[in-house]
């Protein structure tokens, strides 16, 4: 059998934003590499402050390692370089004057010299179809186009760990199918945090239903999404893609 | 889409065509003279100036309307100076008021001018190759990108106060509007939490520059 390799390990990490008001509680998991993890659950079940505490952006009780390193203050920017992340809302991600500069901006800060960013940035913008678009501004685009913009940025720093936080929120159903089918053709290491329980069927190996600060359930996906009392017990619902056997 | 600021800065009449150097230099040349001129000379060259700015919001095709607009937004700040101006000064109130007004208005006509004929980060990238300091042209970008959020925010709020305060008393209306002001900045703060989390995962250094 196969040995695959853990790329997050994660053992009982504590979080919350104020004594009273814990967020995260004894949550322990492994993810490994190449697999595709979704985390659901319903609202204010701490899903994004999650997604945060993986990327180092919230300082947490416990352990989280990634690529077998722990987050520390001290390698917490050689681990980063390990991630891309998609946010909820592009325009908390698109904030340089234009498309270009938005996309050359992660790879700046990893160094490449400028011959290497364009010929990425145009490789990229291939990718999610929107050559054409570079010396655009953020605020010209549509929600769609935003959110390729924003994939585009991710994808082209090639990290080992893609996190995408609600990905297809606020799409039209063409915009999310097409989303969809780009995040699928990504080979690497997903984590995606949605309420769209279809798109976790569609995209995801494996998922934690987080409810209540806590890890209710981690399991295969389809075993998961498929269980009505699981799933109801946590306030969520069957996908509709099972009843339909799409996926 | 368009933005609040540069609405116009893709048409393509002979004012947007021009060399975005010479634009950029020239509005700076006159803002410079405006400051610097005295009011028994400005008096006489601001008519020579408006002139010369009449003809060339005609000649970029731009809607006379939207300059008279956003050059109107200049005057919440004008007249608190000259209130404190008419009361604290003893004499030459009128001169002063004059110069100031003058100076502004005419300021805040070239610069809509040129945002309207020039794209922004076209602006912003010619003054990257001026040398001007990142951090200033860093934050011209962050307040041109985020200004369009805002007010697309405040839009939005203020629609949901309209719809539901038709029969509302204009105290209550106002105290509204104020709880407004109040999200809006708890709304802004949020969001410069999130693009600064953006841009550390985004390995930002704080020594990032604009091309």
């Amino acid at each position: 059998m196969e040995n695959k390799i853990n790329i997050i390990e994660v053992s009982n990490i504590n979080y919350s934003y104020s004594k009273d008001i814990p967020v995260l509680e004894n949550i322990s998991f492994n993810l490994e590499q190449g697999s595709s993890l979704g985390i659901i659950g319903p609202n204010g079940a701490g899903k994004t402050t999650l997604l945060f505490a993986l990327s180092g952006l919230i300082e947490v009780d416990g352990n989280i390692k990634i690529s077998d390193k722990n987050i520390t203050k001290k390698n917490i920017k050689n681990i980063r370089k390990k991630i891309s992340f998609v946010f909820q809302n592009p325009d908390d991600q698109l904030f340089m004057p234009t498309v270009f500069e938005d996309i050359s901006f992660g790879l700046e800060n990893l160094g490449y010299n400028d011959k290497d960013i364009k010929n990425i940035v145009k490789d990229v913008l291939d990718k999610v179809d929107m050559v054409g678009f570079e010396e655009k501004s953020a605020h010209h685009l549509s929600l769609g186009q935003k959110k390729r913009i924003c994939l585009a940025s991710a994808l082209a720093r090639n990290s080992k760990l893609m996190y995408f936080d609600e990905p297809t929120n606020e799409l039209d159903p063409h915009g999310r199918r097409e989303f969809i089918k780009l995040i699928k053709n990504i080979n690497t290491t997903k984590i995606i945090v949605s309420h769209d329980l279809n798109l976790i069927l569609e995209l995801c190996d494996k998922v934690i239903v987080l409810n209540e600060q806590e890890i209710k359930s981690y399991n295969d996906c389809r075993k998961t999404l498929i269980n009505k009392d699981l799933m109801e017990s946590n306030k969520l619902e069957v996908p509709s893609g099972i009843y339909l056997n799409q996926y | 889409m368009t933005s609040f600021w540069d609405k116009y800065s893709h048409l393509k009449s002979p004012i947007h065509l021009l060399n975005p150097k010479i634009k950029i230099l020239l509005s700076f040349f006159f803002v410079l003279l405006l400051s610097i001129l005295p009011l028994e000379i400005l008096i006489w060259v601001s008519p020579i100036i408006l002139t010369l700015l009449i003809i060339i919001i005609y000649l970029s095709k731009i809607p006379v309307l939207h300059i008279v607009k956003r050059s109107f937004l200049i005057i919440p700040i004008i007249i608190p100076v000259i209130l404190i101006n008419t009361i604290f000064r003893e004499e030459m109130v009128i001169e002063i008021s004059t110069l100031f007004l003058l100076r502004s208005f005419i300021s805040i006509l070239i610069l809509i001018l040129l945002i309207s004929t020039t794209k922004f980060h076209t602006i912003i990238s010619t003054l990257a190759k001026w040398h001007f300091p990142s951090i200033f042209l860093i934050i011209l970008s962050f307040m041109y990108r985020y200004f369009f959020l805002l007010i697309d925010e405040l839009e939005k709020m203020i629609r949901s106060v309209k719809l539901r305060s038709s029969e509302t008393k204009k105290t209550v209306l106002f105290k509204s509007y104020t709880n407004i002001m109040g999200v809006l900045m708890i709304k802004s703060f949020d969001r410069a939490e999130r693009v600064f989390q953006a841009m550390e995962m985004r390995g930002s250094e704080d020594n990032w520059k604009i091309k």
